[in-house]
């Protein structure tokens, strides 16, 4: 309001002086600046409130954990440039992969660069069906294994582990494809090795095989307030911790001068420390792969990365890295295809009789991998042109408020793009709700160019406003007049942020009303319901697309409408036949098996349970004693015409961790049916005993290795083990310390002019001084990179205040000009009753216009005059 | 000052150009004195005059909207607060009024600047926002591992954000009526899209954000961070 006061009546008392000729053009003038003013005023608040700005000298520290892109996390001190480094990390990766399945063993080091006692977190991404099963810990020359435990009781485990000052590792999966990774009590200068192995089998589709490895680790170490504890503690107790000599009198000693190991076998296991403002921190990985295909090898890409490929026969190779040591900051990615006419239609694997489940059951374990064949290459086969399914689109698109903004937009151009793929045999109709639904057409109609043109005309004016009442739009979706017709194709997509309460009611409505459509969910937005989104597409037979951005809009649809498009193998089934097999009962995951579209592969795993329970009261059968005449049978519905597909079992090959990936698969299940179950508790239960039974990591187990020191026998009733001294395979110490050793700054031996490093002193206080600074990090700065991204914040700035503002400038201005033009408009008409007055006026007026220069003046005579006039 | 008077005032005006009118020529000099010469003089007049009336009304429009604004954020928190004890009492999202996009999933206070309770919604659009906080649907739930991000406007629901100081105690409640308790132990300011904040944490945290600074007229990419952990849970 400060403005309105001090601006306004100035440029009153400037047009109250040019009240000859200029000031109503002037005024008028202005008005007209203020109303255009007024007018864009919001609309540019508004566009600046979308975020666009990239972040600029905010925070030097963020700017320098932006530099580095990769690696530990900075703490800032209190001045710039003063960081501390929390506990750096280097990973060495194996992986072997053995036909469709691979088993990667992650080696992680964590080292301490710091003089204090430090816990390491470390959050990293693995892939989506991984089963993570194996922890072990290396601290000096021993090994550690890491029990599974239920989630609560493994964390009670490790933090008493913590308190106590013995060393500790605890892996959790805090997502399905994400998992911490937690160890304690890392001492001065020290390193500790952490190795974790999983099981997962290959991606497959259009005959490429792939396998990912999320090697964008982000690392996050959280260095926690108990950390000063562990401090005291590493004083009290550990007589191995040396008294570091207190030089508070000298408190810009440099690292070098004075620097007693605090570790013994220090050298054996210790990097040289680096200056943290020397080295950007970084975060190495060494990856190989040994890679069995089982088949001859065609094709071997890396798309990301340089790599070194060695064949070592037709069937196998071995793949690493140009680079001996890579920065974490893309994800790996390999691909590989069978040789000419060698691709593989099927694969079967076993694992036998010697496998035994923790809780006493035995069973043998199946996994099939069968690719059905190429849809549209069989229909030519049979002698047909391979047709188009005919098919009826129902679009449904949400165009509620939270749809506002740039969701609405990619909705809207989803939807543009998916009118313009369909083709003239098709029909298709278009529903919208917000609180409200409409239907564009009575009924589906065919896309003939006048619909279509119809069609687009009803998205483009679609807005984004009101509530989302998702449930009436989708009945109305459902309604189907020729449900029984199963020759045509329905599909009901569905383009929403899912942005609702009743999931529930939803799938209730999806399961009793689906007929025959099948439900393709379409995610708009940054951060859409996309359990809701899946779990409906699951249960619709569809499939759920997400689309994050508006670049993704084309590429992400056309994926969608291949899927549309293609004919789909349809009633799949699984059968047993032959004297064993068909009298054995097995219990599969998937439970039921999903359609399947052109070139995606079929993934089944059964267990053929065999212990007590069995009932059969013959001896318990175990293994791969299947005859001749057993096989497992799949057959299905291809374009109205029956398929199937035979394996013998007795072909199967014997395999490890078969176990382990059925049980992660039925773990999944699980998962999935948490949402239709009344009964969550029970669900729980049952993941928590097969993730027990089969040593997996699941939401609600997790893997923890508690060392033994030995000056705490009692200890060693905690549930870890030692194991034996000879090293893991895969477990190679020259890979995982050596890159670093060729690294600089081994400033505590030279004792030379180190670079000058305030925050790393050695004295114990410094020393503690640093560490409260990470306990109490100033700023919670993390170095990210690709695929784990901060959250970005909305904005949180309403217009109201610059709205109100605006509103009573304008207010007031019009005001002050009405009544000033007013007295202007009496002083002109004055002269209908007083000559006089008025020529004397006109002199004034003449005055002022020949005395301009002098506005000041000119206003006091002018306003005088005004107010002294008797009929104002 | 109300729209009616300027009406008055301005059928005032027309009756005056009447006058005007039906007067000889005299009274156009006098007229042409003060209007200028350029245009006819009644054209000039009315169209002054209509850009008078477009500056009031845009004015009176404008005022009205930020008073708007304002008044809903005020008055919603009324009407969510009957919806958020439904919620608590029946276990299922309930609605505050039947066409709204969101409902209450949490509510947050402060007691040490006693700031009352706050409900907050689901989801952090921009139709949410303007009612009551929104939980970002992305982070965390209040209680779980990692941080729950909880976003209102600094004009609004978060102005009391600038008198939260370190070791404040925020207390969040979420619709199965679990209390947890964090404190607060940073206070700092980011760009939007560089919060460091994540969703998957080995803590389990807290963070309230708005826009900064807190008196600033217009939008900006820096948002104001209060973050804190959980240090009771009930």
């Amino acid at each position: 309001m400060g403005i309105s006061r001090c601006v306004f009546p100035s440029v009153f008392a400037a047009s109250g002086v040019n009240s000859g000729v200029l000031s109503p053009r002037l005024t008028g003038l202005l008005s007209g600046l203020l109303l255009t003013a007024a007018l864009t005023l919001p609309a540019t608040a508004v566009q600046a409130s979308t975020p666009q700005l990239p972040a600029q000298s905010v925070a030097a520290a963020q700017v320098k954990a932006g530099e580095a892109t990769r690696g530990s996390l900075l703490l800032q001190g209190t001045e710039e440039g003063m960081m501390v480094e929390a506990p750096q990390l280097a990973t060495s990766v194996e992986i072997d992969i053995n036909g469709p399945i691979a088993r990667t063993k992650v080696t992680q080091r964590f080292r301490n660069p710091t003089n204090g006692w430090v816990e390491g977190k470390y959050v990293f991404p693995l892939p989506e069906q991984s089963a993570v099963d194996s922890l072990k810990m290396q601290i000096g020359n021993r090994f550690i294994e890491g029990q599974i435990k239920p989630r609560a009781e493994a964390q009670k485990i490790y933090e008493e582990a913590k308190r106590e000052g013995k060393k500790a590792a605890l892996v959790e999966q805090q997502r399905p494809n994400l998992f911490t990774n937690a160890v304690a009590n890392i001492g001065p200068g020290e390193i500790v090795v952490v190795q974790i192995e999983y099981q997962e089998t290959i991606k497959q589709s259009d005959g490429e095989f792939s396998l990912r490895y999320p090697m964008v680790v982000a690392p996050r170490y959280i260095p926690k307030a108990p950390l000063v504890e562990t401090v005291s503690f590493g004083q009290e107790k550990n007589p191995d911790t040396p008294d570091i000599p207190n030089n508070t009198d000298n408190p810009n000693n440099q690292w070098g001068s004075v620097n007693p190991d605090p570790v013994p076998d220090a050298a054996k296991i210790t990097a040289p420390v680096l200056d943290p403002r020397l080295s950007a921190p970084t975060n190495p990985v060494l990856l190989n792969i040994h890679l069995a295909a089982g088949f001859p090898l065609g094709e071997i890409k890396s798309p990301f990365h340089g790599v070194t490929i060695d064949y070592d026969t037709r069937d196998t190779a071995r793949i690493k890295l140009n680079d001996a040591v890579v920065p974490a900051d893309r994800d790996f990615e390999l691909t590989w295809r069978a040789d000419k006419g060698a691709s593989p239609r099927a694969a079967l694997f076993t694992q036998g009789s010697d496998h035994l489940a923790p809780n006493g059951d035995q069973g043998d374990f199946l996994l099939a991998f069968i690719t059905p064949p190429d849809l549209a290459k069989l229909s030519v086969l049979q002698g047909e042109t391979p047709v188009k399914p005919a098919r009826e689109i129902i679009f449904v698109i949400d165009n509620s408020g939270s749809m506002a903004g740039p969701s609405m937009v990619q909705a809207k151009d989803s939807l543009l793009f998916a009118l313009d793929r369909l083709s003239p045999q098709d029909r298709f109709n278009i529903i919208r709700f917000d609180n409200t639904y409409s239907v564009l057409f009575g009924s589906a109609v065919a896309a003939s160019a006048e619909n279509l043109d119809q069609a687009r005309r009803f998205v483009s004016a679609l807005q984004a406003e009101g509530g989302t009442e998702m449930l009436p739009a989708l009945k109305a979706a459902l309604q189907d007049s020729d449900a029984t017709n199963s020759d045509i194709l329905r599909q009901v997509v569905f383009l929403t942020d899912g942005a609702i309460g009743n999931e529930q009611q939803m799938f209730d409505t999806i399961v009793k009303q689906r007929g025959r459509s099948r439900i393709f969910t379409v995610g708009i937005g940054s951060a859409p319901n996309s359990h809701f989104m899946s779990r409906a597409s699951e249960m619709g037979q569809g499939s759920f697309t997400h689309i994050g951005s508006e670049q993704q809009v084309r590429e992400r649809m056309a994926a969608l409408f291949t899927k549309l498009e293609n004919l789909v193998m349809t009633d799949l089934k699984l059968t047993w036949e032959g004297p064993t097999a068909a009298a054995r009962h097995y219990e599969l995951s998937p439970a039921v098996l999903p359609d399947l579209y052109s070139g995606e592969p079929l993934v089944i795993a059964a267990r053929h349970k065999t212990g007590k329970e069995d009932g059969s009261g013959a001896a318990p059968e175990y293994g791969s004693n299947y005859g001749p005449d057993d096989f497992m049978v799949l057959s299905g519905r291809f374009d109205d015409q029956p398929w199937s597909v035979r394996l013998p079992l007795s072909g199967a090959t014997e395999a490890k961790g078969i176990d382990k990936l059925w049980a992660r698969r039925k773990i999944a299940d699980y998962e999935g049916q948490m949402f239709l179950s009344n009964d969550p508790a029970a669900l729980d239960q049952l993941i928590t005993r097969t993730a027990l039974d089969f040593h997996l990591i699941s939401r609600l187990t997790s893997l923890v290795a508690v060392d033994v020191t030995p000056s705490r026998p009692g200890g060693a009733e905690l549930t870890s083990k030692e194991i034996p001294l000879n090293l893991p395979a895969g477990w190679d110490f020259d890979k995982v310390f050596g890159p670093l050793d060729n690294r600089p700054a081994r400033s505590g031996e030279t004792g030379g002019p180190a670079p000058a490093n305030d925050n790393n002193n050695n004295g114990f206080e410094n020393d503690q001084a640093a560490l409260s600074l990470i306990a109490s990090s100033p700023v919670r700065v993390t170095s990210q990179s690709g695929g784990k991204k901060a959250i970005p914040l909305p904005a949180t700035a309403t217009d109201a205040e610059i709205r109100m503002l605006i509103g009573l400038l304008l207010l007031i201005s019009s005001l002050v000009f009405w009544l000033l033009r007013h007295r202007l408009d009496l002083l002109s008409r004055k002269p209908a009753f007083s000559m006089t007055k008025a020529v004397g006026i006109r002199k004034t007026g003449e005055t002022q216009t020949r005395s301009q220069t002098q506005p000041r003046t000119g206003t006091g005579t002018g306003t005088g005059t005004g107010t002294g006039g008797p009929f104002s | 000052m109300s729209g009616s008077s300027f009406m008055k005032a301005s059928r005032q005006n027309q009756r005056q150009n009447q006058n005007l009118n039906q007067a000889p020529d005299n009274r156009k000099k006098w007229l042409g004195l003060w209007a200028g010469k350029a245009l006819p003089a009644r054209l000039r007049r009315q169209v002054v005059n209509l850009l008078l009336l477009g500056a009031f009304l845009a004015g009176a429009i404008l005022l009205g909207q930020g008073l708007y604004i304002k008044a809903k954020a005020g008055l919603a928190q009324v009407l969510l607060q009957q919806a958020w004890n439904e919620t608590l009492h029946s276990g299922h999202p309930a609605k505050a009024w039947p066409w709204a996009d969101t409902f209450p999933v949490a509510s947050i206070e402060i007691p040490a600047i006693s700031s009352g309770k706050t409900i907050v919604l689901n989801g952090s659009s921009g139709e949410a926002l303007a009612f009551g906080p929104g939980h970002l649907g992305n982070s965390a739930s209040p209680g779980e591992f990692g941080t729950a991000i909880f976003a209102a406007h600094r004009d609004t629901h978060f102005a009391y954000l600038e008198q939260v100081s370190k070791g404040d105690i925020i207390t969040v409640t979420n619709s199965r009526g679990q209390r947890f308790d964090y404190a607060v132990d940073q206070l700092r300011v980011a760009p939007w899209d560089a919060s460091a904040l994540y969703s998957d944490d080995y803590e389990r945290r807290i963070a309230l954000v708005t826009c900064w600074p807190f008196d600033a007229l217009e939008p900006g990419p820096l948002r104001y961070i209060v973050e804190g952990h959980l240090v009771n849970e009930l």
